[in-house]
C-alpha cells in the first residue's frame, strides 16, 4: 500500500493504519531502533511507541515523506530510552560512541535551554548538512542519525574501516569549524 | 551548548536527506531488484521449455511424478538416522545414479532459530517471518530438531534437471505422536560443489548405495577447491560503484584476488565466537560460506590518483548463492 493510502487510513481513524505502517516502514524503524538499543525487546517497544506517537500526530499532521517521520519518531524513542538506559549502565554501543565522537568536537557545555537557541541550533544543523557533498553527508547521516556501526557503514558504501574513520573525522572538524563560524561554539 | 543538543537538532533535519542516506549506498541491491524480475521471467521460459521438450520425450505422467517427488522416510528414534536413511532412499528414485552421505550433524543453533519462530507478533512481523509451518504447532523445544546433511549425488540428467554434485540441506523435523522423529520440512539443496563430466554416466567404481560417513571423517572442502570468482567479481563490482560518487572520478581495478590465509584466519577467529553464534553462522556453514578478497585499486580524486590495498571479508547466503561484505568486514578489519 503506499504511503499516501496509509496516510488516509490514519486521518479516518481506522486501526489497519498502524498494520500497513508495519508492514511498509516497520523494518526501517525497527533498523533504526536496533542501532541505538541493544535488547531486542527494547527495540519493540520503542517502534510500539514510535506507532502510538504516530496514531497521535497524524492528524492533524500528514507527512510527506511517512517514512522518514516515523523514522524520526523512532530515533528520538530509542536515545530517550537509551539514555534511560545509560543511567544505569554505560556501554560501547554505537550510540555511545557516535556520542563520544561528537563529544570530541563540542566539548560538554551548559545544554541549551532556550527553545530560540534550539530553533537556531536545528536551522544551523540544516545548513551545515546542505553544504557536505552528497557522500559525506550520506555517511555523516548514517553514523550520527541513524548511529550506525563502522563495519555497517563499510558495507553500505563499499568503503574500507580507514576510509570511513577518515572521512567521519574530516566532517566532524568542518562541522566544528561551521558551529564556531555560526558563533554557537 | 553540547554534544546532546546538537545530536537532538540533527534529529530535525530535512526530511527528504534523512530518508536518502538511510537508503544510501545500497546501488548493488536496487540494481539486484530490478534485475530480478527479468531473471524469473527467463528462469519461468528455460523452465517452461524444459517441460515441454519433458513431456514430449516422457509423456506428461512421468512429469506428474516429478512435480509430486517426496522424500522417502520412515519415522524413528534417532533423528540423524531418519535424515541419514532419508538421503540414501533417494536411489530409489529412478533419475539418481548414486548418493554418499559425507556428513550428518545436528544443528542447535538452527533448531533454536526454528523454536523462535513466532509469526504472529510484532517482532516477526518486522524481522519479515514467514509464516509458521503448521508441524511446529504445540510443539515442545525437545520434539524439535534441525539437521544439517552434506551429500553427493549424481542424476541421470536425461530424467531430471536437478543439479548434483555436492550439495548441503537442513532438514527440519518434528516427535510425531508415536514419539519418532520425521521430517517435515527441507530447505533447497545447495550445491557445494557441482559434479564435473559425471552427467548421464553412471560411474563405474561408484557404489550406488554408499554411505561413507563411517569410514570417513568429515572432510570440510579446501578453500582451493573452490571457485571464489563471484566472490571476487562482488568485491571488484562494489569499489568500481565508487565512480557514482561525486569527488571520484574514475576507478580501476589492478588486481584482485582469493586470499586463503585470511580466509582461514577469519574461519579461526570466528570458531566459536559470540559473533557467530549470534548470528547463527555454524562451522559447517562457515567452512564452505567465508571468503576473505584481497584487492588492489586506483581510484582519482581531482585527477590525483591514489592506489590502496584492502582486504575484503564476505559471506555467501546459503539460499541464494549470492555474496556479501555484510556485517563481517568492519569486524575482520578492526582484528587485523
Amino acid at each position: 500500500m503506499e504511503d499516501k493510502h496509509i496516510l488516509e487510513l490514519y486521518w479516518e481513524r481506522n486501526p489497519t493504519a498502524i498494520d500497513q505502517t508495519v508492514k511498509q516502514h516497520g523494518k526501517y524503524c525497527a533498523s533504526i531502533a536496533r542501532n541505538i538499543l541493544e535488547n531486542e525487546a527494547d527495540v519493540e517497544e520503542c517502534v510500539n511507541d514510535a506507532l502510538l506517537a504516530a496514531w497521535s500526530s497524524i492528524p492533524p499532521k500528514r507527512p510527506e515523506n511517512l517514512g522518514a517521520y516515523l523514522g524520526k519518531l523512532t530515533r528520538s524513542k530509542a536515545i530517550d530510552r537509551w539514555r534511560a538506559l545509560r543511567r544505569e549502565k554505560r556501554g560501547g554501543s554505537a550510540v555511545s560512541l557516535a556520542w563520544e565522537e561528537i563529544e570530541e568536537v563540542i566539548p560538554d557545555g551548559t545544554g541549551l535551554e532556550d527553545a530560540v537557541l534550539k530553533q537556531e541550533l536545528v536551522q544551523a544543523v540544516r545548513r551545515f548538512l546542505a553544504s557536505l557533498s552528497e557522500t559525506e553527508r550520506n555517511v555523516f547521516l548514517c553514523r550520527y542519525w541513524y548511529f550506525e556501526e563502522i563495519s555497517t557503514l563499510c558495507t553500505r558504501f563499499g568503503f574500507t574501516r580507514s576510509k570511513v574513520h577518515s572521512m567521519l573525522h574530516r566532517t566532524r572538524n568542518k562541522l566544528k569549524r561551521f558551529l564556531q563560524k555560526e558563533d554557537l561554539l | 551548548m553540547n554534544a546532546n543538543d546538537f545530536l537532538s537538532a540533527l534529529n530535525d533535519a530535512d526530511e527528504e536527506l534523512i530518508w536518502q542516506a538511510g537508503h544510501s549506498g545500497k546501488h548493488a541491491e536496487s540494481e539486484a531488484v530490478w534485475k530480478r524480475p527479468k531473471a524469473v521471467v527467463r528462469a519461468l521460459l528455460a523452465a517452461a521449455l524444459i517441460l515441454a521438450l519433458s513431456a514430449t520425450v516422457y509423456g506428461v505422467g512421468e512429469l506428474i511424478g516429478i512435480w509430486n517427488d517426496r522424500w522417502l522416510q520412515t519415522p524413528a528414534s534417532d533423528p540423524l538416522q531418519v535424515v541419514r536413511e532419508a538421503i540414501l532412499r533417494q536411489v530409489e528414485k529412478d533419475y539418481t545414479i548414486s548418493v554418499t552421505v559425507e556428513e550428518i550433524l545436528a544443528d542447535d543453533l538452527e533448531t533454536q532459530k526454528l523454536l523462535a519462530w513466532e509469526p504472529d507478533s510484532v517482532r516477526s512481523m518486522l524481522n519479515g517471518y514467514g509464516a509458521k509451518p503448521k508441524a511446529l504447532e504445540g510443539k515442545q523445544p525437545e520434539e524439535v530438531k534441525a539437521v544439517y546433511a552434506r551429500y553427493s549425488v549424481v542424476y541421470d540428467h536425461e530424467k531430471t534437471f536437478y543439479r548434483d554434485g555436492t550439495l548441503y540441506q537442513y532438514f527440519y523435523l518434528v516427535r510425531n505422536a508415536d514419539g519418532n522423529w520425521e521430517i517435515f520440512e527441507v530447505t533447497d539443496a545447495q550445491v557445494l560443489a557441482p559434479s564435473a563430466g559425471t552427467e548421464n554416466v553412471a560411474p563405474s567404481d561408484c557404489e550406488h548405495l554408499t554411505d561413507a560417513s563411517e569410514e570417513a571423517p568429515s572432510a570440510p572442502l579446501r578453500s582451493a577447491e573452490r571457485d571464489y570468482s563471484a566472490a571476487i567479481q562482488c568485491v571488484t563490482e562494489m569499489i568500481q560503484k565508487w565512480e557514482a560518487f561525486e569527488d571520484v572520478s574514475r576507478v580501476r581495478i589492478d588486481e584482485a584476488a582469493f586470499d586463503p590465509e585470511r580466509t582461514e584466519a577469519a574461519l579461526q577467529r570466528l570458531r566459536g565466537s559470540t559473533l557467530a553464534a549470534g548470528n547463527g553462522w555454524t562451522e559447517a556453514y562457515l567452512k564452505t560460506h567465508i571468503a576473505a578478497i584481497t584487492v588492489t585499486y586506483t581510484y582519482w580524486q581531482d585527477s590525483s590518483p591514489t592506489t590502496e590495498t584492502a582486504t575484503y571479508w564476505l559471506l555467501q547466503n546459503p539460499v541464494t548463492g549470492e555474496w556479501s561484505n555484510s556485517d563481517i568486514t568492519g569486524i575482520m578489519d578492526s582484528a587485523e
